[in-house]
C-alpha cells in the first residue's frame, strides 16, 4: 500500500510541478504579451470591418464597390458574416474604451 | 524590530485567509457562480474583444492593468500619519472592501453580457446617472493625469539641501526614459510593421534598454544633470521644462496610434519596472528594516504649503483624507473600470472571477504594503515638517532595499526613478487618451471632437493643477487627495451599482453596501474639504490667518482650478448618491429601476476556424 501511494506521489509531482510551471507562464504572458495581443487584434478587426463594408456596402446603402467586384470578393467575406454583425450591433459606451 | 517583516507576513496572512475564507465563501454563496453557465467570452466569442483566457493570463493582464504609480504613492504621502494607520487601511479596507469591489464589478458585467459601468449605471440607476458619470469620468481622467504628473516633477528637479545636487535621478532618468521610449518606438515597428520575431525584439531591446540606463544615468548622469543645472538655473522653469515633456510625451501617447507608440513603451516598461519591484518584495522579506518613522503621529496632521518664508500650514485630518490618499492599494474606482469594461469579457467561466478580480485586488495590497516598509524604514527628516516629495521618499526607500542586493546607492536611486516615470508616464498617455474622449462626450460640441483640441485642453488644465507658478508648492498633496477623491468616489459608485444588482437578483446587499456608503460618504466630505482647503489657499489674500498661520503667499489660479474642480466632483457625487438610494427603493418594493430595457440581440457564437485560430493566439 505505501510503495503504491510513494508511487502516485511520484507521477503526482511532476504534474503538479508542470501545473506551477504553466501557471507562471500564463501569469507572464499575461503581464507582458496579453494586452498587445489583444490590441494586434483588435487592430485586424478594425481592418476587416473596412473589408467587409467595401464588400457589403449595398446592404448598408452605401455602394463603395460595383456589385459584380462585391459578389467576386463575397466567398472571403462570408466566414466574418457573424461576428461583423456583432460588432456592428455591439452598443459601445465610452466605458469600453478605455484601451 | 524587524517591522518590515511583521508587516508584509501579517500582509500574506492576512490576505491568504480573506481570499480562502471570504472570497469563496462570498463567490459560493452570495454570488453563487456556476462555472457551467457560458460567459460572455463564450456568448459573443469574436477572438478580437471577446474570448476565453486561461485564468492566469487574466490574472497577469489584470494584476498589471491596475498596479500603477498609485499603490506605491499614496502610503508614502500618508506617512505624515505615522504607518500604522495607512497599514491597517491597506490591510482591512483591501479585505472588507477593495477585493469585494473589483470582483464584484467584473462578476456583475459577466453576468449582464459583458456590460461595462456607463451601461450598467444606465440600467440600474437612470439616464441622468450616467449622463454624471461621464463628466465625472471626464475630471477624474484629468486628476489621474496632474497628480501623476505632479508627483513626477520632483523626481526631475528636487535639490538636496545639504549638497545642492539633484536629490533623485535628475534630468537624466528623464534622458534615460526618452531613449528607452525610442528603443521601445523602434520595436514596435520590427513587430508590429517589419514582423520580426517578437522574443528576438525583446532580447535586443532590452539589453540596448540596459546600455542606455548604464551610459546616461551612471556614467554620465552628474554630467547631463549638471549640464541641464547650468542652462537652466531657474527653479521654477526647470519645473516648466520638466512638466512641458511629460506632457508632450503624453500628448504623443494620446494621439498616435497605441501600436506605434504607447503598446512597445509600456511593453519595454513592464521588464524593467516589475522586475526591480519584486526585487524590492523579496529584499522585504530577506533582509528585514526597523521602521523609524513613528507608528501614529497625530489625527490631523500640518501639511507644509508655500517655500521658504511664504510657507504655511494647513490641516490634513486623517477622516477623510487617509482614506483618499491611500487609493489603490485599499480601493479603487480605477479597477472597476478594467474589470468590467476588458476582463469579463474574457473570463473563460464565472468561477474564475474571484479568482482574477479578488486575486488581483489582495496581490495589489502586498504591493501597497511594499511602499509602506519602504518608505517607513527612513529617517523622519526626510518628511516631518517641511515639503517632501511622496515618490522621492519611494525611491529612496526602495533604493535601500535594493542596496541591500549589493547595488550601489546611486544606481539604487537612478533605476528607481526611471521606474517610477515608467509607472507614471505610462499612465498619463491612458489617462489623457481617454480623458479626451469623456470631454469630448461631456461638452457635445463639435469642435471637442478634435482629438488635438481636447488633448491641449485636458494638459493646460494639468498644467494649472500641477506647476508651482500657479500653487503653491506641496499643494500637491490636495492634488492628490482631489484624485484619491475622486478615485474613491468612483468605487464607491461601482460598489452602489454592484448593491443595485444584487438587490435586483434579491441576495444580500449588506456586504458591498455598507463599504458603498462608507466609500461616498467619506469621498464627498473629503471632496468638500478640499474644495474648502484650495479656495481657502486660492482666495485668501496675502497676509490673512488661516488656521492660526498667516498666508503669506498670493491668490493662486491654481488653486481655484482645483478648488473647482472639488465642487463640481462633491456634487456630482452626492447627485449619484441620491439617484442610487432612490433606484434602491424602486428595486427594493421590485419596481423596475432606470428607463426601459431593450434587450441587446442575441446572436450565435461564431464558430469559425477563424475565432479559433485567434483564441489560440490569444491565450498562448
Amino acid at each position: 500500500m505505501s510503495v503504491m501511494r510513494g508511487a502516485e506521489k511520484k507521477e503526482g509531482e511532476p504534474k503538479k510541478e508542470r501545473e506551477i510551471i504553466k501557471a507562471a507562464k500564463g501569469v507572464m504572458y499575461g503581464m507582458a504579451l496579453h494586452g498587445m495581443v489583444t490590441y494586434a487584434l483588435r487592430l485586424r478587426m478594425h481592418m476587416e470591418n473596412l473589408f467587409m463594408l467595401i464588400t457589403m456596402g449595398d446592404m448598408l446603402g452605401v455602394p463603395v464597390l460595383p456589385p459584380y467586384y462585391s459578389l467576386r470578393l463575397l466567398p472571403y467575406a462570408v466566414p466574418y458574416l457573424k461576428t461583423w454583425k456583432q460588432t456592428l450591433l455591439r452598443d459601445r459606451d465610452i466605458t469600453d474604451s478605455l484601451y | 524590530m524587524y517591522e518590515s517583516l511583521i508587516v508584509m507576513l501579517s500582509g500574506i496572512i492576512v490576505y491568504g485567509v480573506v481570499y480562502q475564507f471570504y472570497v469563496k465563501w462570498f463567490d459560493k454563496n452570495v454570488i453563487q457562480t456556476d462555472p457551467t453557465r457560458q460567459t460572455p467570452a463564450h456568448m459573443f466569442m469574436d477572438g478580437v474583444e471577446f474570448f476565453p483566457s486561461n485564468r492566469y493570463v487574466m490574472l497577469g493582464w489584470h494584476w498589471k492593468s491596475i498596479a500603477a504609480l498609485g499603490p506605491v504613492t499614496g502610503p508614502a504621502l500618508a506617512i505624515i500619519w505615522g504607518w500604522l494607520p495607512g497599514f491597517l487601511w491597506i490591510l482591512i479596507g483591501n479585505s472588507l472592501m477593495g477585493w469585494l469591489h473589483d470582483y464584484n464589478a467584473m462578476v456583475s458585467s459577466v453576468r449582464n453580457e459583458g456590460a461595462s459601468l456607463g451601461p450598467m449605471t444606465y440600467q440600474l440607476i437612470g439616464s441622468r446617472a450616467r449622463k454624471v458619470l461621464v463628466w465625472f469620468l471626464g475630471f477624474y481622467t484629468i486628476l489621474i493625469f496632474a497628480a501623476f504628473l505632479g508627483a513626477l516633477a520632483p523626481i526631475l528637479i528636487n535639490k538636496s539641501a545639504t549638497t545642492g545636487a539633484y536629490a533623485f535621478g535628475g534630468p537624466a532618468a528623464l534622458v534615460s526614459f526618452f531613449i528607452m521610449s525610442l528603443v521601445g518606438i523602434g520595436a514596435g515597428f520590427a513587430v508590429f510593421k517589419a514582423k520580426v520575431n517578437v522574443l528576438v525584439v525583446t532580447a535586443i531591446s532590452l539589453a540596448l534598454v540596459a546600455a542606455s540606463i548604464y551610459l546616461v544615468q551612471v556614467v554620465a548622469g552628474a554630467s547631463i544633470n549638471a549640464a541641464f543645472n547650468a542652462a537652466i538655473p531657474d527653479p521654477l522653469t526647470q519645473q516648466d521644462v520638466v512638466l512641458g515633456a511629460m506632457l508632450l510625451f503624453s500628448f504623443l501617447g494620446a494621439i498616435l496610434p497605441l501600436w506605434a507608440f504607447a503598446m512597445p513603451i509600456n511593453y519595454l516598461g513592464f521588464y524593467v519596472a516589475y522586475f526591480v519591484i519584486a526585487g524590492i518584495l523579496g529584499s522585504s522579506f530577506v533582509v528585514p528594516q526597523t521602521f523609524q518613522a513613528p507608528a501614529f503621529t497625530t489625527w490631523a496632521a500640518p501639511l507644509v504649503l508655500g517655500a521658504g518664508q511664504g510657507a504655511f500650514l494647513f490641516s490634513f485630518p486623517l477622516w477623510p483624507l487617509m482614506f483618499v490618499t491611500i487609493a489603490c492599494g485599499a480601493c479603487s474606482g480605477w479597477h472597476g473600470l478594467i474589470g468590467s469594461s476588458l476582463s469579463s469579457k474574457q473570463l473563460d467561466n464565472e468561477s474564475d472571477a474571484h479568482f482574477v478580480g479578488g486575486g488581483s485586488m489582495l496581490l495589489e495590497g502586498i504591493l501597497g504594503l511594499t511602499a509602506v516598509v519602504a518608505v517607513a524604514a527612513l529617517p523622519t527628516s526626510l518628511w516631518q515638517g517641511k515639503i517632501y516629495s511622496s515618490l522621492g521618499l519611494y525611491v529612496t526607500g526602495g533604493a535601500r532595499y535594493l542596496g541591500n542586493s549589493g547595488l550601489s546607492s546611486s544606481f539604487g536611486i537612478a533605476i528607481m526613478s526611471l521606474i517610477v516615470l515608467v509607472l507614471g508616464l505610462t499612465l498619463t498617455q491612458l489617462a489623457l487618451r481617454f480623458a479626451r474622449l469623456a470631454i469630448s462626450e461631456m461638452v457635445g460640441i463639435r469642435a471637442f471632437k478634435n482629438i488635438y483640441l481636447t488633448s491641449i485642453v485636458a494638459s493646460v488644465l494639468t498644467y494649472f493643477l500641477t506647476s508651482s507658478r500657479v500653487t503653491p508648492s506641496g499643494m500637491w498633496g490636495f492634488i492628490w487627495a482631489l484624485f484619491g477623491g475622486s478615485n474613491q468616489l468612483l468605487a464607491g459608485v461601482t460598489l452602489l451599482v454592484t448593491t443595485l444588482w444584487l438587490t435586483k437578483l434579491k441576495r444580500p446587499t449588506i456586504f458591498t453596501g455598507l463599504p458603498a456608503i462608507f466609500m461616498i460618504g467619506t469621498t464627498v466630505v473629503a471632496l468638500a474639504y478640499t474644495a474648502y482647503a484650495t479656495f481657502t489657499i486660492g482666495f485668501t489674500a496675502a497676509g490673512a490667518k488661516v488656521f492660526g498661520t498667516t498666508i503669506t503667499s498670493n491668490v493662486q489660479i491654481g488653486s481655484d482650478v482645483a478648488g473647482v474642480i472639488a465642487t463640481i466632483l462633491a456634487i456630482l457625487g452626492l447627485v449619484l448618491a441620491i439617484d442610487g438610494f432612490r433606484a434602491y427603493r424602486h428595486l427594493r418594493v421590485g419596481a423596475p429601476a432606470g428607463p426601459p430595457q431593450i434587450a441587446m440581440p442575441q446572436i450565435a457564437a461564431p464558430t469559425t476556424v477563424v475565432a479559433e485560430d485567434e483564441l489560440k493566439v490569444a491565450s498562448g
